[in-house]
């Protein structure tokens, strides 16, 4: 018996210490990477250290780069796309999960089948629909796709939103709330572990998407942080160190983030997309 | 609504009215975005499908069922989807994976947030990065290689992108170690709202950790279980993004999707790659009916 | 890496897929119609003749944006050089606003179905020459045009030019001159049987791969393509002939002498070991410093593979460049001049005339020679000098024979129909997995189902 249960243990921080290694192997590759010379990327083995530290890479990426532009509008794109989102989504679950009205079903089946469309077959028409509403190359083309085309987050909030019980919302009316008021006092709040599971899931998505801002707002001023990596992979070349280094910068504020908020996002994510 | 000079206010409303304009108030900008969208896009498309739309110019003509035709007369438009077997595979190894980190993190473990944040950040990580990344590790004298040979395995060495029968796990491998940290801390966390009352019963009765996994944790989550892996293998249908940017669809790791893109993109030829979208659009829709259906039973 | 293809696939030479016009007939068809830019555009013409950009007090004020295919830093800063000149020259009149765009072909295909597509901008290859006028404002007559610079033909349709090349490029063999005298490699090998044994040479007496496919990065292998004119012998071949041919990749073909170095280079072990992961990147260095002797690539790749000697602490002059080899002894050795992507003007500009001004500009600075080490669009260019010695090899530079008539747009139209794709990298990677055992299929089979697919597509489309 003990025997077992030392194997157990053995095996258990055997198969952790493995995964952690899988996980974050190749990303210390992209760091060991994002520290040589152009001629070390080659020249060297890819784990072999450079024999000098060449952070200038780094440097080279922050500024040749414009990251400092592109964490701005990536910072405006992800609050004003991700406000937009749970705005649109709560105010769908709230209405589909308290009212009953005519063609509710068909609306409720028109999104759920719209979520099954793999986005790279309508992209034709998704430009010529952004091009006709005369939003191209303007943020509003960031935000309306964003928003108009997520509907995975509506069915976190509609499923969360199924579980408020509507006793709640019964007790609410007989003090005389209004069902507007019932939305922001009771739903809203109630809804905030999918908020954390739509804003995570999304926000990663918008913070790391390549293709919405490079296909609608191909504008030097509208580079976003995901885009910015792509000027040192050009026709003549590229230059891994640089974007090994570019990719680390982009890594960092968002593992930042993460570890400070760990504990919310796990309660965020399980709370939301559990259910 | 604290001014008392205000002469309408919308509470005042009676319930049924307000009720009215909630629901129109909060679902048309919603249903106006899936419109545009969605369903427009989505319409044309269908009526490209019936033409010989080459995807730039304003004139077309009509072809009748003629992309249908030829998409079904020919059979290796449908062998691609071979390629969506070893995603589908992925998906269950993941799904394995997946839980049985969570179930093993669920116990004492020590470091166990170090462990928990070391799985799932890779879902942190840009997808087109990721790209990077590994083309850096599958190369010859690659990371992976150079491994193998530190642990004396050099005989494994593959020719990881190159060798038609190996390129399909080695970027199957890519999106699970991008997408295990989701789907195991989505697992976590069912485990996790499991009461521990029912564990304190179970170690009374003597019960050791495979117990527990096998009479408790399993049961306790299969439904979190089964919708993931679900809508994991409906996803695999439509995989299109790590092997555009491992391989661009070289050594047959080409899948239906990209196949679509490139009917469209590289021969003009938009109208067969609509046809050819909408009857992907219908397999996934025949996917996700049958598992409502599965799902449904196991309701009940 | 298939975004890449889009960007330098430009630069296979005479993309004209899309064969052209440009012809003697209809002489009197009216340059000028609805879209046309104002006369003055004609004066602006013969003022470039002189060689001095066109003085345009007339001009209105503007803004014209750019769609360009340069991406990096410190060539988009030379370009942003050349719109401050371009200012300087119309002082107050207007401002040139770059869009660089990666993926270029693909990402502007898209845009074309709306009509956000800039200013000027590099006319995608796959626009049908018989729609240029859909997306596209007349630029002159071909007559007038034709005086000034060259390669305008493909991107000309009844008799109207579309788009002026931003650089004329012809295409070859990039090689290590050290790696060829280490294998005792005397004079250029002019046949592709000279050429074979030379790889196999380099095999036996030295470490460097003796040929460079750089398959990952797929457009490497389009640049094979350029080289039809020399397998053919025939400048009527590639636009006209190909079109008609029933045999098109049938042994004896010119395609299947040109891609047959492709298929035994690689069932020969003469290539990279590892296709999969090789680049372009690798090519340049490998190449520079002796580890690869030789790589199929056009002329715009000069100046990068002379820089990469340098930055392996060696000379240019370590790099050579060959023409591609002929199929037999007797056959004369001809090289496409052929041009690059073409600046065109957009029907929905609102500055047409500065669009126009900055095509004509553009046309003469130094993009062709300096940027794309080429061959400059105006008259009478001069050959980079890596390749002024192929004169004394016997070769002669010439362009393809433009399709006439009811031909014009053919090409095209079949290479689509069947899914060829002569310029896609799809084949060319099927042949290379072929040769090197990962596919089931010998060299015959496979050119003998591209053929299969040539000629229903030429029963299809009703092609004699």
């Amino acid at each position: 018996m003990k025997i077992q249960r030392i194997i157990g243990k053995v095996l258990k921080y055997f198969s952790l210490a493995l995964i952690t290694l899988v996980t974050t192997g190749p990303v210390f590759l992209a760091v060991l990477t994002s520290l040589k010379s152009k001629n070390e990327v080659y020249d060297l083995g890819v784990l072999e250290l450079p024999g000098q530290l060449h952070f200038e890479n780094y440097v080279t990426a922050f500024v040749d780069g414009n990251m400092m532009t592109g964490f701005k509008n990536t910072l405006i794109m992800v609050i004003v796309a991700l406000g937009g989102a749970i705005i649109n989504g709560t105010m769908v679950a709230y209405v589909f999960s308290r009212f009953e009205f005519k063609g509710k079903q068909i609306l409720k089946s028109l999104f759920l089948f719209a979520s099954l469309v793999p986005g790279m077959t309508i992209q034709v028409m998704l430009y010529q629909m952004i091009s006709r509403l005369g939003v191209y190359n303007t943020r509003m083309a960031g935000f309306l796709l964003y928003i108009g085309t997520d509907i995975i987050s509506i069915y976190i909030f509609l499923q969360q939103a199924d579980s408020i019980p509507v006793s709640l919302d019964e007790s609410a009316m007989l003090d005389g709330a209004s069902y507007l008021a019932i939305y922001q006092k009771i739903i809203l709040p109630l809804l905030k572990p999918a908020v954390a599971t739509v804003a995570i899931i999304k926000g990663v998505g918008i913070y790391n998407d390549f293709y919405i801002p490079y296909q609608y707002m191909p504008k030097n001023r509208l580079r976003v942080v995901a885009t910015a990596l792509f000027q040192f992979r050009g026709q003549y070349g590229t230059q891994w160190e640089v974007i090994c280094a570019g990719v680390i910068i982009t890594i960092l504020p968002i593992l930042i983030l993460f570890i400070l908020l760990q504990k919310y996002i796990y309660n965020g994510l399980v709370q939301g997309a559990v259910k | 609504m604290k001014t008392k000079k205000i002469i309408w206010t919308f509470s005042d409303l009676k319930y049924k009215t307000q009720r009215k304009v909630i629901v129109f108030c909060f679902l048309f900008f919603p249903v106006l975005l899936l419109a545009v969208f969605s369903y427009l896009p989505l319409g044309r498309m269908f009526f490209y499908s019936f033409t010989d739309w080459d995807g730039m110019s304003r004139e077309y003509s009509p072809v009748g069922l003629g992309n249908y035709i030829k998409i079904f007369t020919d059979a290796e438009q449908f062998a691609v989807l071979k390629v969506s077997l070893y995603y589908i595979c992925g998906t269950l190894v993941q799904t394995v994976l997946a839980l049985y980190f969570a179930t093993i993190l669920s116990f004492k473990v020590r470091f166990r947030n170090f462990f928990k944040a070391a799985i799932f950040f890779p879902y942190l990580i840009n997808g087109v990065a990721i790209g990077f990344i590994f083309l850096l590790f599958y190369r010859a004298d690659g990371m992976l290689d150079t491994v193998l040979k530190f642990l004396g395995m050099g005989n494994l060495i593959q020719k990881w992108l190159g060798n038609p029968d190996v390129v399909n796990w080695s970027i199957v491998a890519t999106s699970i170690w991008r997408y295990m940290g989701l789907m195991f801390v989505i697992f976590y966390g069912a485990i996790a709202s499991i009461s521990s009352e029912i564990y304190e019963a179970a170690e009374v009765d003597g019960a050791n950790a495979w117990h527990k996994f096998i009479y408790i944790i399993f049961p306790g989550i299969r439904q979190v279980i089964f919708v993931n892996l679900t809508v994991n293998l409906s996803g695999a249908l439509s995989i299109y993004e790590m092997p555009y940017i491992m391989t661009g669809g070289a050594n047959r790791s080409k899948t239906f999707l990209m196949n679509i893109l490139d009917t469209a993109f590289k021969y003009n030829k938009y109208g067969v790659a609509s046809a050819m979208s909408v009857v992907l659009l219908i397999i996934i829709l025949l996917t996700a009916l049958f598992q409502k259906m599965v799902i449904g039973k196991e309701k009940t | 890496m298939k975004k890449w293809t889009g960007i330098v696939l430009a630069v296979v030479l005479c993309l004209g897929l899309t064969a052209c016009g440009g012809t003697q007939k209809e002489q009197d068809m009216p340059v000028q119609e609805t879209n046309t830019i104002e006369t003055e555009t004609t004066e602006n013409g013969e003022n470039v003749e002189t060689g001095k950009a066109p003085q345009g007090g007339e001009m209105r004020e503007g803004t014209i944006t750019v769609l360009t295919n340069v991406t990096e830093g410190d060539r988009l800063q030379k370009m942003q050089e050349w719109a401050e000149e371009f200012d300087d020259l119309y002082p107050g009149v207007q401002t040139v606003e770059f869009e660089s765009i990666d993926d270029y072909e693909n990402q502007v295909k898209i845009r074309l179905s709306s009509s956000d597509y800039g200013d000027v901008l590099l006319i995608p290859n796959t626009v049908e020459v018989a729609k240029l006028s859909e997306y596209f404002v007349p630029l002159g007559s071909y007559e007038e045009l034709s005086e000034q610079y060259q390669c305008i033909d493909d991107r000309t349709y009844e008799n109207v030019v579309y788009g002026i090349p931003v650089s004329v490029q012809f295409t070859g063999i990039f090689y290590n001159k050290n790696v060829f005298a280490e294998a005792g490699i005397e004079g250029i090998p002019r046949t592709i049987d000279e050429f074979m044994a030379a790889l196999q040479k380099i095999k036996e007496t030295t470490d460097a791969v003796p040929l460079y496919t750089a398959y990952a990065d797929q457009w490497t292998l389009n640049q094979w393509e350029a080289n039809t004119l020399t397998a053919a012998a025939e400048p009527d071949y590639p636009y006209v002939g190909q079109a008609h041919d029933r045999n098109n990749f049938l042994k004896g073909s010119p395609n299947y002498n040109l891609y047959r170095i492709m298929y035994e280079a690689s069932a020969q072990g003469l290539i990279e070991d590892d296709p999969a992961t090789a680049t372009f990147d690798e090519a340049k260095r490998m190449l520079a410093k002796g580890e690869a002797a030789t790589c199929v690539c056009s002329s715009w790749a000069i100046g990068q593979f002379q820089e990469a000697a340098v930055e392996a602490g060696l000379t240019e002059e370590v790099i050579g460049y060959m023409p591609y080899p002929v199929p037999e002894e007797g056959n004369p050795q001809i090289v496409r001049l052929g041009r690059d992507y073409v600046n065109g003007v957009s029907v929905h500009s609102e500055h047409q005339d500065i669009a126009l001004a900055w095509v004509k500009f553009f046309a003469e600075t130094e993009y062709a020679t300096e940027l794309s080490s080429s061959v400059s669009p105006i008259k009478g260019g001069e050959l980079p000098a890596i390749a002024t010695d192929w004169y004394d090899l016997g070769v002669e530079f010439m362009p393809c024979t433009p399709a006439e008539g009811d031909d014009q747009g053919l090409l095209d139209r079949l290479d689509k129909e069947s899914e060829v794709g002569l310029l896609e990298p799809d084949f060319k990677q099927r042949i290379i997995d072929a040769g090197i055992g990962n596919r089931d299929e010998t060299y015959d089979e496979i050119m003998e189902d591209l053929n299969k697919r040539w000629t229903e597509a030429m029963d299809a489309l009703g092609v004699e």
